[in-house]
């Protein structure tokens, strides 16, 4: 846009919202959702490898602060429960997402928000590679000549 | 505090398709004009490439807000540009049905074809608008005009607004979602907006305007910068262009105090429905969107079809359930199709706003929509079969992206928020002319007319100053 005309504002950049508190409780439990939800086991790499924790503040700093507060205390909760648990919540969640009206409507957002939040992580493809990209065969891309 | 000093004449909430149009034309005729943009400026040198970064940056709750029973997701577009920096830029003229059903609905004369003519033309001369060239439409292009033919529908290639999207360079449009690189996509801030902010016209971005104080002589907005700085701006006149819900967020936060304001809330459900197929289908390249129905029983029916796709992290979302299972599909993602149908919902959602600012926003489907749902579903399992696809997948996440009304336009006061004049009963001093007045669902693709009612709307505001 060149020369723009912009008042009071330096425009170099887009304002980043404030970072989020995000503690070594939250990233194990992280880690133990992302094990039930992207377990690895096949061509795609495993989610550690990503390196998810450098790349969380992207997407929770941007959320309203009720959304990330109830995903934080979820991650949380997740760092201390066994594995089974977490497997038992998530299919409690894909099979209350599907009633309809209000009664599936917690369901739907934890779907949302637990889903999205591994799957975000992952599949953004933050490697350098590309390797995860790579292996589901998304190559899009945008040439500059 | 940051205040604004210069003395403007209007004042534009949401630099998004209908601020940007309006703003080009107030100040092609010398208007000096304020923009407030609670999204940041991005442009082709810095826009995302990530998708992770697509979403949180250019949507409002860092991707997707829902209705009450989170049964519809929806898609709010923020940035300076709005929704013309994340769509698919598919330009479609409303048809004699749509408008007849806003004029019976709102009793406003000028909702006819012929009328509105002029301004779709104004909006033509402003974007290069091309057919999706058929050279470079993808295998998910073919299963949809393909499954169209063995079905006996009829389809018709799209119209998007694009300058020169270099195909033969191997660009692949899909990725223009998260803003277009190479400037070729007529977003506003290449088009009208840039042409605007080299006359008379400045852009405040990042910040989101919260309460508004209106009288005669002057408007007096203030606000929040993301980085925290409040901030405060004033000019003659008034110009709500921040979107059916956020309009509805600062009229009720300003304590405007029409009971119509948030009611009267369509955003043309959209499911997307998935099939895998033997063959490599890669929905992800080149034009991925070329065809829409063009049947007049659908049209009837009130759906329509589209061939569309999307990046890894909104498939992951859509396919149903996780684990194994999730990774086995996702690894298939180059064998997967996808088309949508979008319904022309009849049942009026009501936009309301929490204290903490939030909306809060009840929209369910009625017996006509589901039924409409269900006739547009049937027509894709039918091309989907017809096809050899192996199986078919519905997309678990309905998604509004064309979030409409909350102010709808009317003759009477007592179930609308604005005049035909773009000025709204409760107070003359402030205009809306975007996709908030839409007086009900059109089932049409809406930017063009929210472009061609905004430059309408902009005529009348400069006899008024
Ligand atoms: C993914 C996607 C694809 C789409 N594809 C198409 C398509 O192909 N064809 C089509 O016709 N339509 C399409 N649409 C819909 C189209 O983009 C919208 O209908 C259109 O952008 C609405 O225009 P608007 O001016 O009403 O609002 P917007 O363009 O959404 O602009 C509103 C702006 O106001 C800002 N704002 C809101 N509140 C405030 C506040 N308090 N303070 C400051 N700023 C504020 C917002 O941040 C936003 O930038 C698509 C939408 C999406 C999300």
């Amino acid at each position: 846009m060149g020369k723009t005309k912009y008042i009071q504002l330096p425009i170099s950049g887009a304002q980043e919202p404030a970072k989020t508190k995000v503690g070594e409780m939250h990233l194990k439990g992280m880690y133990k959702l992302a094990a039930v939800i992207l377990p690895g086991e096949s061509k795609l790499i495993d989610f550690p490898s990503v390196k998810p924790e450098e790349h969380i503040h992207g997407m929770i700093d941007y959320m309203y602060p009720d959304d990330r507060g109830a995903i934080l205390v979820l991650l949380k909760i997740f760092a201390i429960v066994p594995k089974f648990f977490i497997v038992f919540i998530m299919h409690m969640v894909e099979a209350g997402a599907k009633w309809n009206g209000a009664s599936g409507s917690v369901f739907r957002m934890l779907q949302v928000a637990l889903k999205g939040l591994i799957f975000t992580l992952y599949y953004s493809d933050f490697t350098e590679e590309k390797v995860i990209h790579g292996a589901i065969g998304y190559d899009a891309k945008i040439v500059w000549k | 505090m940051t205040k604004s000093e210069a003395n403007y004449d209007v004042m534009i909430v949401g630099a998004g398709v209908s601020g940007s149009f309006i703003g080009w034309y107030l100040a092609e005729k010398g208007v000096k004009c304020l923009v407030l943009e609670a999204g940041s400026y991005f442009h082709a040198g810095n826009y995302p490439t990530n998708e992770r970064d697509s979403n949180s940056k250019f949507y409002w709750g860092g991707g997707l807000e829902f209705n009450t029973h989170a049964s519809i997701g929806l898609l709010r577009p923020k940035a300076v540009g709005g929704g013309s920096i994340v769509n698919q830029a598919l330009l479609d003229r409303f048809d004699a049905d749509a408008l007849d059903s806003w004029k019976n609905r709102s009793g406003v004369e000028y909702f006819s074809q012929k009328a509105l003519e002029k301004y779709y033309d104004i909006v033509d001369e402003q974007l290069v608008s091309q057919e999706i060239p058929a050279k470079y439409r993808n295998g998910n292009a073919e299963v949809f005009e393909q499954g169209f033919k063995n079905n006996g529908y009829i389809c018709a290639p799209l119209i998007r607004a694009q300058k020169d999207c270099k195909y033969e360079d191997g660009n692949d449009c899909i990725e223009c979602l998260g803003g277009c690189r190479i400037d070729s996509k007529q977003s506003t801030p290449v088009t009208v907006l840039k042409k605007a902010m080299d006359k008379n016209l400045d852009v405040v971005p990042d910040f989101d305007v919260t309460d508004m104080q209106v009288e005669d002589s002057t408007t007096r907005v203030s606000g929040t910068f993301t980085n925290g700085q409040k901030g405060e701006f004033s000019a003659r006149k008034l110009v709500l262009a921040a979107g059916a819900i956020g309009n509805t967020r600062l009229l009720k936060q300003s304590g405007f105090r029409n009971p119509i304001i948030g009611s009267g809330f369509y955003t043309h459900p959209q499911h997307m429905i998935l099939a895998e197929y033997d063959r490599e289908i890669n929905a992800q390249k080149g034009a991925f969107q070329a065809f829409k129905s063009n049947d007049e029983n659908f049209r009837r029916d009130g759906f329509k079809l589209e061939n569309v796709f999307a990046a890894p992290v909104a498939i992951a979302m859509l396919l149903p359930g996780f684990g194994k299972k999730h990774q086995e599909i996702m690894e298939r993602y180059i064998n997967l199709a996808c088309i949508e149908v979008a319904i022309r919902d009849t049942n009026p959602g009501r936009i309301k706003i929490n204290k903490a600012g939030k909306p809060v926003i009840s929209k369910s489907l009625n017996k006509l929509d589901k039924t409409r749902l269900k006739k547009g579903t049937e027509a894709i399992y039918n091309i989907f079969n017809s096809t050899g696809a192996k199986r078919v997948i519905p997309g678990i996440l309905p998604i509004g992206l064309h979030l409409m009304g909350g102010c709808a336009m009317g003759l009477d006061e007592r179930n609308s928020v604005v005049n035909a004049d773009f000025q709204m009963h409760e107070n003359p001093n402030v205009f809306i002319a975007d996709s908030s007045i839409f007086p009900d669902a059109p089932g049409i693709n809406p930017s063009m007319t929210i472009m061609a009612l905004s430059v309408k709307a902009a005529e009348t505001i400069l006899q008024k100053l």
